[in-house]
């Protein structure tokens, strides 16, 4: 069953600056709706892993914040399980971009922010368990400010998991992150959808990052963002582009559409 | 690729200011010099003790001041009206900024308003408060009021807007309800800021009392100065503003102290 579906979907802002952002395009003129989104369908499946790709400033956080109910379509729809997204839910948990943990809780209490209604007894266990699960056990009563920002990464995904929403909506989760620590976060995602095979959709911009986590990879155009190119890939874990040849045509193939003629 | 912002850079001595557990004998140097000056003054100037009393007729009649109990009789006067002026300002301050902060409607109709009456100082206020208020302990507690109310307000609601608006998406995609979002976002998130404006604000409140003090009531620091004054004393009014000088540093050390605590802080740096 098919878990997302977005459905013709535009989104239109209203211009702001006085001065047209870009020459080429006279129809961008001060006051006058600026188009982001432009007929969007896509179809994300249950237990799937979307990544979403495209140049910046393209669109690609605006769709994410559409999904997650923070922002509504200017035209079209987004259904998630059937249902019409009509402001935020619990069951679709948003990771930000940058630190979306609260600074005056400590790590036990922002893992345990989705689970205020739950039994005391079974919040601990709950939130231990999710600390445990992103090997963060003996920092529970640290700040987040004591913590490095990878830490600082799980402890969010750790608090969007212990919630057990349905679909997990990640913006850049990796920004800012050092080489390593990306490597090794990137490596803990794949492994927790392999686990828990929740539906995840994620942005990114960094093309290896969308080749060797997602089922599928979604590419857009520039704005307004249309989608220019899905494709489903069906390489078995963990993936190497030296090992797949046909991994690397692709992955140069993008580079070339999203405007990199010679990648190394 | 990128990299970690750095949390700590190295700490770059610029100047070398020499162990810094000795800084307060330089401030008690300061205080020296001044005795000092302030003796030699009183014995070459050739004023009389009733217009410039010197250091020891200010120290003797401290003693009185103090033995006597007078001194701590219109301080505790004193600091009664800082409290409960101060309080009020608090207590009704907060909340109304909070509510500033968070509306846009209540915002652009308040704030005009707000702006307009700020700059008045709220000594322009006195005769206003004596007619409404009488004599006694209301007018002046009024006057303390309106001195701490306004910042209380105003540094409120920039708190609240400058509250990361990632935080309240948060809060939305986890449900909380409204009362929710005030106790478990809105308030810890601003109790720093608030706490640097209690700083601040206990100074004014404690600048305005001396104020108020001179116009309605028969005790208090202020009311002592006054009363010194009209009696020639001039050992007295010196007298009452050592003390209220000490006590004000004592408030900002007290308020100093709050800023310390940890829980509270989450890591803003203190100012």
């Amino acid at each position: 069953m098919s878990h997302i579906r977005i459905e013709n979907l535009s989104k239109m802002y209203l211009g702001r600056r006085s001065k047209p952002r870009s020459l080429h395009d006279p129809a961008e003129q001060s006051g006058d709706n600026v188009l982001v989104l432009d007929d969007v369908n896509i179809v994300i499946e249950e237990g799937e892993m979307v990544c979403i790709l495209g140049p910046s400033g393209c669109g690609k956080s605006t769709l994410l914040r559409i999904v997650a109910g923070f922002e509504f379509p200017s035209s079209g729809a987004v259904f998630v399980g059937n249902q019409p997204v009509r402001g935020p839910s619990a069951q679709s948990i948003f990771v930000f971009q940058h630190s979306g943990l609260f600074p005056w809780m400590t790590v036990a209490q922002n893992v345990g922010l989705g689970l205020r209604h739950v039994k005391a007894e079974e919040a601990k266990q709950r939130i231990q368990d999710h600390i445990e699960m992103v090997e963060l056990d003996g920092f529970e009563d640290y700040y987040p400010h004591q913590l490095s920002g990878g830490m600082q990464r799980r402890v969010e995904l750790a608090r969007a998991l212990a919630l057990n929403p349905e679909l997990l909506i990640m913006d850049e989760p990796f920004s800012g992150l050092d080489f390593l620590t990306h490597m090794k976060m990137r490596e803990e995602v794949v492994n927790m959808h392999e686990f828990i095979r929740k539906t995840m959709v994620m942005v990114t911009h960094d093309i290896d990052d969308a080749l060797i986590m997602g089922d599928r990879i979604v590419v857009f155009s520039g704005r307004p963002a249309t989608v220019k190119l899905v494709h489903k890939l069906d390489f078995p874990r963990p993936r190497d582009f030296e090992r797949n040849p046909e991994l690397s045509r692709l992955r140069s193939e993008i580079f070339l559409m999203l405007g990199v003629p010679y990648a190394v | 690729m990128k990299t970690e912002p750095n949390r700590n850079p190295p700490q770059i001595a610029l100047q070398s200011t020499g162990p810094k557990s000795h800084g307060w004998l330089l401030g008690l140097l300061a205080f020296a010099i001044i005795l000092i000056t302030w003796e030699v003054l009183a014995r070459y100037s050739g004023w009389s003790v009733q217009i410039f009393p010197d250091p020891i007729t200010v120290a003797l009649s401290m003693v009185e001041m103090c033995l006597n109990g007078t001194l701590l009789r219109h301080t505790v006067a004193s600091l009664f009206r800082v409290t409960v002026g101060f309080y009020l300002a608090v207590l009704i301050g907060v909340p109304v900024g909070i509510l500033l902060g968070r509306s846009w409607s209540v915002r652009a109709f308040f704030n005009p308003v707000f702006h307009f009456l700020r700059p008045i100082s709220p000594l322009a206020w006195i005769p206003l408060a004596m007619l409404w208020f009488g004599i006694g302990d209301p007018p002046a507690l009024f006057l303390i009021f309106l001195a701490s109310f306004f910042p209380m307000v105003v540094s409120t609601t920039i708190a609240v807007q400058n509250i990361n608006p990632t935080f309240f998406q948060v809060a939305a995609n986890f449900r909380f309800s409204r009362k929710e979002t005030l106790i478990r976002l809105i308030l810890p998130a601003i109790i720093p800021d608030v706490v640097n404006a209690l700083r601040l604000t206990v100074t004014i409140a404690w600048l305005v009392v001396v104020a108020a003090e001179m116009i309605a009531v028969q005790s208090g620091l202020g009311y002592l100065i006054l009363d010194a004054r009209n009696a020639l004393r001039m050992d007295y009014v010196m007298n009452s503003m050592m003390v209220i000088g000490l006590i004000g540093l004592l408030l900002d050390y007290v308020m100093k102290r709050l800023l310390k605590i940890e829980s509270a802080l989450w890591g803003v740096k203190s100012r």
